[in-house]
Protein backbone atom coordinates (compact mmCIF):
# COMPACT_ATOMS: atom_id res chain seq x y z
CA UNK A 1 0.00 0.00 0.00
CA UNK A 2 1.20 3.38 -0.98
CA UNK A 3 0.93 6.64 1.56
CA UNK A 4 -1.62 7.82 -1.31
CA UNK A 5 -3.28 4.99 -0.50
CA UNK A 6 -3.42 4.97 3.29
CA UNK A 7 -4.59 8.85 3.24
CA UNK A 8 -7.55 8.18 0.58
CA UNK A 9 -8.53 5.45 2.96
CA UNK A 10 -8.35 7.67 6.50
CA UNK A 11 -12.12 9.47 6.59
CA UNK A 12 -10.82 11.02 10.01
CA UNK A 13 -8.77 10.62 13.00
CA UNK A 14 -5.37 11.01 13.96
CA UNK A 15 -2.11 9.84 12.24
CA UNK A 16 1.09 9.21 14.17
CA UNK A 17 4.69 9.39 12.19
CA UNK A 18 7.45 8.73 14.37
CA UNK A 19 10.14 8.76 13.19
CA UNK A 20 13.95 8.30 13.67
CA UNK A 21 16.10 11.21 14.29
CA UNK A 22 18.69 10.62 10.92
CA UNK A 23 15.73 9.05 8.86
CA UNK A 24 13.91 11.23 6.15
CA UNK A 25 10.80 12.35 7.90
CA UNK A 26 10.01 15.43 5.59
CA UNK A 27 9.60 12.94 2.62
CA UNK A 28 6.30 11.50 3.57
CA UNK A 29 5.40 15.47 4.96
CA UNK A 30 6.25 16.05 1.69
CA UNK A 31 3.82 13.45 0.26
CA UNK A 32 0.67 14.39 2.14
CA UNK A 33 1.07 17.77 1.87
CA UNK A 34 0.79 17.30 -1.95
CA UNK A 35 -2.27 14.55 -1.75
CA UNK A 36 -4.10 16.81 0.17
CA UNK A 37 -3.53 20.01 -1.97
CA UNK A 38 -4.58 17.58 -4.88
CA UNK A 39 -7.66 16.43 -3.31
CA UNK A 40 -8.74 19.99 -2.46
CA UNK A 41 -8.22 19.79 1.09
CA UNK A 42 -6.17 22.74 2.50
CA UNK A 43 -3.71 21.91 4.87
CA UNK A 44 -2.82 24.04 8.04
CA UNK A 45 0.58 23.54 9.87
CA UNK A 46 1.43 23.64 13.45
CA UNK A 47 5.28 24.71 12.98
CA UNK A 48 6.93 23.87 16.77
CA UNK A 49 10.08 26.07 17.52
CA UNK A 50 10.59 26.14 13.39
CA UNK A 51 10.48 22.72 12.65
CA UNK A 52 8.97 23.03 9.49
CA UNK A 53 12.05 25.48 8.43
CA UNK A 54 14.54 22.01 8.91
CA UNK A 55 11.52 20.03 6.67
CA UNK A 56 11.74 22.47 4.25
CA UNK A 57 15.69 22.76 3.87
CA UNK A 58 16.35 19.10 4.13
CA UNK A 59 13.37 18.86 1.34
CA UNK A 60 15.41 21.39 -0.59
CA UNK A 61 18.69 19.69 -0.28
CA UNK A 62 17.17 17.03 -1.94
CA UNK A 63 15.75 19.25 -5.13
CA UNK A 64 12.31 19.31 -3.53
CA UNK A 65 10.68 22.49 -2.97
CA UNK A 66 7.27 22.48 -1.09
CA UNK A 67 4.25 24.80 -2.48
CA UNK A 68 4.68 27.06 0.70
CA UNK A 69 2.32 29.55 -0.43
CA UNK A 70 -0.38 27.62 -0.34
CA UNK A 71 0.04 25.79 3.11
CA UNK A 72 -1.10 27.37 6.03
CA UNK A 73 0.96 28.35 9.39
CA UNK A 74 0.67 28.54 12.82
CA UNK A 75 3.88 29.43 14.57
CA UNK A 76 4.35 28.06 18.14
CA UNK A 77 7.25 29.30 18.88
CA UNK A 78 10.41 29.71 17.00
CA UNK A 79 11.85 32.43 14.31
CA UNK A 80 11.89 31.65 10.86
CA UNK A 81 8.47 32.61 9.05
CA UNK A 82 7.60 30.30 6.31
CA UNK A 83 4.21 29.41 4.40
CA UNK A 84 1.40 31.84 5.26
CA UNK A 85 1.49 32.77 8.61
CA UNK A 86 -1.99 32.91 10.54
CA UNK A 87 -0.94 33.22 13.64
CA UNK A 88 1.47 32.52 16.50
CA UNK A 89 1.20 30.89 20.04
CA UNK A 90 4.02 30.22 22.59
CA UNK A 91 5.37 27.40 23.62
CA UNK A 92 3.96 26.71 26.64
CA UNK A 93 2.36 24.19 29.41
CA UNK A 94 -0.50 26.16 30.28
CA UNK A 95 -2.63 23.64 27.71
CA UNK A 96 -6.20 26.03 27.98
CA UNK A 97 -3.98 28.74 27.17
CA UNK A 98 -2.48 26.98 24.31
CA UNK A 99 -6.58 25.80 23.13
CA UNK A 100 -7.52 28.69 23.42
CA UNK A 101 -5.01 30.86 20.96
CA UNK A 102 -5.51 27.31 18.83
CA UNK A 103 -8.93 28.08 18.38
CA UNK A 104 -8.88 31.44 17.92
CA UNK A 105 -6.62 31.30 15.34
CA UNK A 106 -7.54 28.13 13.50
CA UNK A 107 -11.80 30.32 13.40
CA UNK A 108 -10.11 32.25 11.14
CA UNK A 109 -8.53 29.14 8.87
CA UNK A 110 -11.65 28.04 9.31
CA UNK A 111 -13.29 30.67 7.04
CA UNK A 112 -11.25 30.51 4.12
CA UNK A 113 -11.95 26.60 3.84
CA UNK A 114 -14.89 26.31 2.07
CA UNK A 115 -15.07 22.52 1.11
CA UNK A 116 -12.45 19.91 1.92
CA UNK A 117 -11.83 18.63 4.91
CA UNK A 118 -9.84 20.25 8.02
CA UNK A 119 -6.15 18.34 7.98
CA UNK A 120 -3.65 19.65 10.63
CA UNK A 121 -0.27 18.75 10.66
CA UNK A 122 1.86 19.22 13.92
CA UNK A 123 5.52 19.47 13.36
CA UNK A 124 7.77 19.25 16.28
CA UNK A 125 5.26 17.57 18.43
CA UNK A 126 8.49 16.04 20.67
CA UNK A 127 9.37 19.57 21.26
CA UNK A 128 6.34 20.72 22.65
CA UNK A 129 5.97 17.50 25.12
CA UNK A 130 10.07 17.79 25.64
CA UNK A 131 9.70 20.37 27.54
CA UNK A 132 7.21 18.87 30.36
CA UNK A 133 7.49 15.09 29.30
CA UNK A 134 9.35 14.57 33.00
CA UNK A 135 6.51 15.35 34.80
CA UNK A 136 3.90 12.88 34.76
CA UNK A 137 1.08 15.34 35.95
CA UNK A 138 1.26 17.40 33.22
CA UNK A 139 1.88 14.81 30.71
CA UNK A 140 -1.12 13.26 31.45
CA UNK A 141 -2.98 16.92 31.41
CA UNK A 142 -1.84 17.32 27.77
CA UNK A 143 -3.00 13.71 26.60
CA UNK A 144 -6.55 14.63 28.51
CA UNK A 145 -6.31 18.50 26.99
CA UNK A 146 -4.53 18.91 23.58
CA UNK A 147 -4.49 14.96 22.38
CA UNK A 148 -7.37 13.65 22.82
CA UNK A 149 -9.27 16.52 22.49
CA UNK A 150 -9.41 15.80 18.81
CA UNK A 151 -11.38 12.99 19.35
CA UNK A 152 -14.22 14.61 19.70
CA UNK A 153 -14.09 16.80 16.61
CA UNK A 154 -15.58 14.77 13.79
CA UNK A 155 -14.35 14.69 9.76
CA UNK A 156 -11.12 16.03 10.41
CA UNK A 157 -7.49 14.75 10.08
CA UNK A 158 -4.86 15.62 12.28
CA UNK A 159 -1.11 14.42 11.65
CA UNK A 160 1.57 14.35 14.32
CA UNK A 161 5.07 14.51 13.82
CA UNK A 162 7.18 12.80 16.73
CA UNK A 163 11.05 12.54 16.98
CA UNK A 164 11.26 9.17 18.67
CA UNK A 165 14.86 10.58 19.89
CA UNK A 166 13.39 13.09 22.32
CA UNK A 167 10.31 11.71 23.99
CA UNK A 168 10.69 9.98 26.54
CA UNK A 169 8.94 5.49 26.54
CA UNK A 170 6.13 7.09 28.40
CA UNK A 171 5.06 9.62 25.92
CA UNK A 172 5.80 7.67 23.05
CA UNK A 173 3.46 4.48 24.22
CA UNK A 174 1.12 7.09 24.93
CA UNK A 175 1.04 9.21 21.49
CA UNK A 176 0.93 5.51 20.03
CA UNK A 177 -1.95 4.11 21.73
CA UNK A 178 -4.36 7.26 21.38
CA UNK A 179 -3.67 7.33 17.76
CA UNK A 180 -5.96 5.82 15.32
CA UNK A 181 -3.03 5.40 12.50
CA UNK A 182 0.65 4.72 13.55
CA UNK A 183 3.25 5.10 10.46
CA UNK A 184 7.05 4.56 11.49
CA UNK A 185 9.52 6.24 9.31
CA UNK A 186 12.86 4.67 10.29
CA UNK A 187 15.35 2.85 7.44
CA UNK A 188 11.67 2.06 5.76
CA UNK A 189 8.21 3.78 6.00
CA UNK A 190 5.78 1.30 7.30
CA UNK A 191 2.41 0.87 8.67
CA UNK A 192 2.16 -0.26 12.46
CA UNK A 193 -1.32 0.33 13.42
CA UNK A 194 -4.84 1.13 11.58
CA UNK A 195 -8.42 0.49 13.08
CA UNK A 196 -8.89 -2.89 13.54
CA UNK A 197 -5.28 -3.89 12.08
CA UNK A 198 -1.85 -4.02 13.73
CA UNK A 199 1.05 -5.01 11.83
CA UNK A 200 4.52 -4.15 9.83
CA UNK A 201 2.89 -3.12 6.34
CA UNK A 202 5.85 -1.28 4.07
CA UNK A 203 3.97 1.78 2.95
CA UNK B 1 -10.01 -21.03 24.51
CA UNK B 2 -12.29 -18.04 22.31
CA UNK B 3 -12.19 -14.83 24.71
CA UNK B 4 -16.06 -15.25 24.65
CA UNK B 5 -15.75 -18.78 25.77
CA UNK B 6 -13.44 -17.79 28.67
CA UNK B 7 -16.12 -14.64 29.24
CA UNK B 8 -19.11 -16.83 30.07
CA UNK B 9 -17.15 -18.50 32.81
CA UNK B 10 -16.74 -15.53 34.78
CA UNK B 11 -18.62 -15.05 38.00
CA UNK B 12 -19.90 -12.11 40.17
CA UNK B 13 -16.22 -11.16 42.03
CA UNK B 14 -13.89 -12.14 39.56
CA UNK B 15 -11.90 -9.51 38.48
CA UNK B 16 -10.20 -9.02 35.09
CA UNK B 17 -7.10 -7.35 34.12
CA UNK B 18 -6.68 -6.71 30.40
CA UNK B 19 -2.93 -5.73 29.83
CA UNK B 20 -2.12 -4.63 26.29
CA UNK B 21 0.85 -2.67 24.45
CA UNK B 22 0.23 0.83 23.32
CA UNK B 23 0.00 -0.68 19.50
CA UNK B 24 -2.70 -3.15 20.01
CA UNK B 25 -6.26 -4.54 18.86
CA UNK B 26 -7.08 -3.74 22.09
CA UNK B 27 -10.71 -1.80 21.10
CA UNK B 28 -11.17 -4.73 19.41
CA UNK B 29 -11.10 -6.87 22.94
CA UNK B 30 -13.33 -4.19 24.53
CA UNK B 31 -16.10 -4.77 21.91
CA UNK B 32 -15.70 -8.48 22.76
CA UNK B 33 -16.11 -8.51 26.45
CA UNK B 34 -19.01 -5.41 26.38
CA UNK B 35 -20.72 -8.08 23.88
CA UNK B 36 -20.46 -11.09 26.08
CA UNK B 37 -21.86 -9.48 29.01
CA UNK B 38 -25.55 -8.29 29.79
CA UNK B 39 -25.07 -4.12 28.73
CA UNK B 40 -27.72 -3.58 31.23
CA UNK B 41 -25.50 -4.60 34.17
CA UNK B 42 -22.34 -2.31 32.99
CA UNK B 43 -20.73 1.29 34.33
CA UNK B 44 -17.87 2.67 32.63
CA UNK B 45 -15.36 4.21 34.71
CA UNK B 46 -14.09 6.50 32.39
CA UNK B 47 -10.14 8.12 33.35
CA UNK B 48 -9.16 10.89 31.21
CA UNK B 49 -11.30 10.44 28.54
CA UNK B 50 -9.92 6.83 27.46
CA UNK B 51 -13.01 5.43 26.10
CA UNK B 52 -12.70 7.95 23.20
CA UNK B 53 -9.94 6.46 21.29
CA UNK B 54 -11.60 3.02 21.49
CA UNK B 55 -14.91 4.63 20.39
CA UNK B 56 -12.95 5.97 17.42
CA UNK B 57 -11.28 3.10 16.67
CA UNK B 58 -14.00 1.03 16.39
CA UNK B 59 -15.95 3.79 14.65
CA UNK B 60 -13.14 3.76 12.13
CA UNK B 61 -13.53 0.14 11.85
CA UNK B 62 -16.83 0.13 10.76
CA UNK B 63 -18.27 -1.15 14.13
CA UNK B 64 -21.90 0.07 15.44
CA UNK B 65 -21.15 1.47 18.65
CA UNK B 66 -23.89 3.28 19.42
CA UNK B 67 -24.71 1.35 22.50
CA UNK B 68 -21.70 2.81 23.75
CA UNK B 69 -23.96 6.18 24.43
CA UNK B 70 -26.21 4.80 26.81
CA UNK B 71 -23.73 3.07 29.14
CA UNK B 72 -23.48 4.57 32.36
CA UNK B 73 -20.68 6.60 32.44
CA UNK B 74 -18.31 7.88 35.43
CA UNK B 75 -15.42 10.36 34.66
CA UNK B 76 -12.34 10.55 36.15
CA UNK B 77 -11.65 14.08 34.95
CA UNK B 78 -11.40 14.30 31.19
CA UNK B 79 -13.12 17.09 28.79
CA UNK B 80 -15.65 14.93 27.35
CA UNK B 81 -19.12 15.29 28.05
CA UNK B 82 -20.15 12.85 25.54
CA UNK B 83 -22.39 9.80 26.42
CA UNK B 84 -24.25 9.17 29.59
CA UNK B 85 -22.11 10.86 32.03
CA UNK B 86 -23.99 9.75 35.83
CA UNK B 87 -21.14 11.23 37.39
CA UNK B 88 -17.64 13.09 37.54
CA UNK B 89 -14.93 12.40 40.14
CA UNK B 90 -11.64 14.32 40.35
CA UNK B 91 -8.98 12.50 39.26
CA UNK B 92 -5.88 15.43 39.84
CA UNK B 93 -6.31 16.00 43.37
CA UNK B 94 -5.09 13.51 46.42
CA UNK B 95 -5.91 9.81 45.07
CA UNK B 96 -6.93 9.06 48.55
CA UNK B 97 -10.16 11.65 48.15
CA UNK B 98 -10.47 10.02 44.84
CA UNK B 99 -10.73 6.60 46.04
CA UNK B 100 -13.07 8.12 49.15
CA UNK B 101 -15.27 9.85 46.23
CA UNK B 102 -15.39 6.99 44.41
CA UNK B 103 -16.50 4.11 46.96
CA UNK B 104 -18.80 6.97 48.40
CA UNK B 105 -20.72 6.48 44.43
CA UNK B 106 -19.69 3.03 44.04
CA UNK B 107 -21.49 2.32 47.45
CA UNK B 108 -24.70 4.52 46.41
CA UNK B 109 -25.07 3.59 43.17
CA UNK B 110 -24.95 -0.58 43.85
CA UNK B 111 -27.28 -0.10 46.60
CA UNK B 112 -29.65 0.51 44.01
CA UNK B 113 -28.29 -1.08 40.46
CA UNK B 114 -26.38 -4.24 40.39
CA UNK B 115 -23.84 -4.49 37.91
CA UNK B 116 -20.07 -5.12 36.80
CA UNK B 117 -16.96 -2.67 36.22
CA UNK B 118 -15.36 -2.16 33.35
CA UNK B 119 -11.95 -0.53 32.88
Amino acid sequence: MSVEDLLRSVPEGKILVEYEPMKHPERIFHTMIKFYLNSGDVPLVVDVIDSLHVFVQHLAFQGVNLPLDKILVIKCGGRVNLGNVIGRISVTDNFEYYLAQHARIARKFMKTVEKGRQVTFFLGTGKFIMTFQDDPYKLENYFETIFRGYDTKGDKVSIFFVNRGVVNEHALKSLEQDSNYVIQVDRETRLLKAPGRVGNEAL
Amino acid sequence: MRLSEYLRNVVPGDMILVEHPSISLVPRVFHVIIGAINRDSIILLDILDGILSIKKELELEGVDVSYLERIPRLTGSGRSKWGNVIASIDVHSDPGIFLSKFERFSRDYYSKHRGLFCR
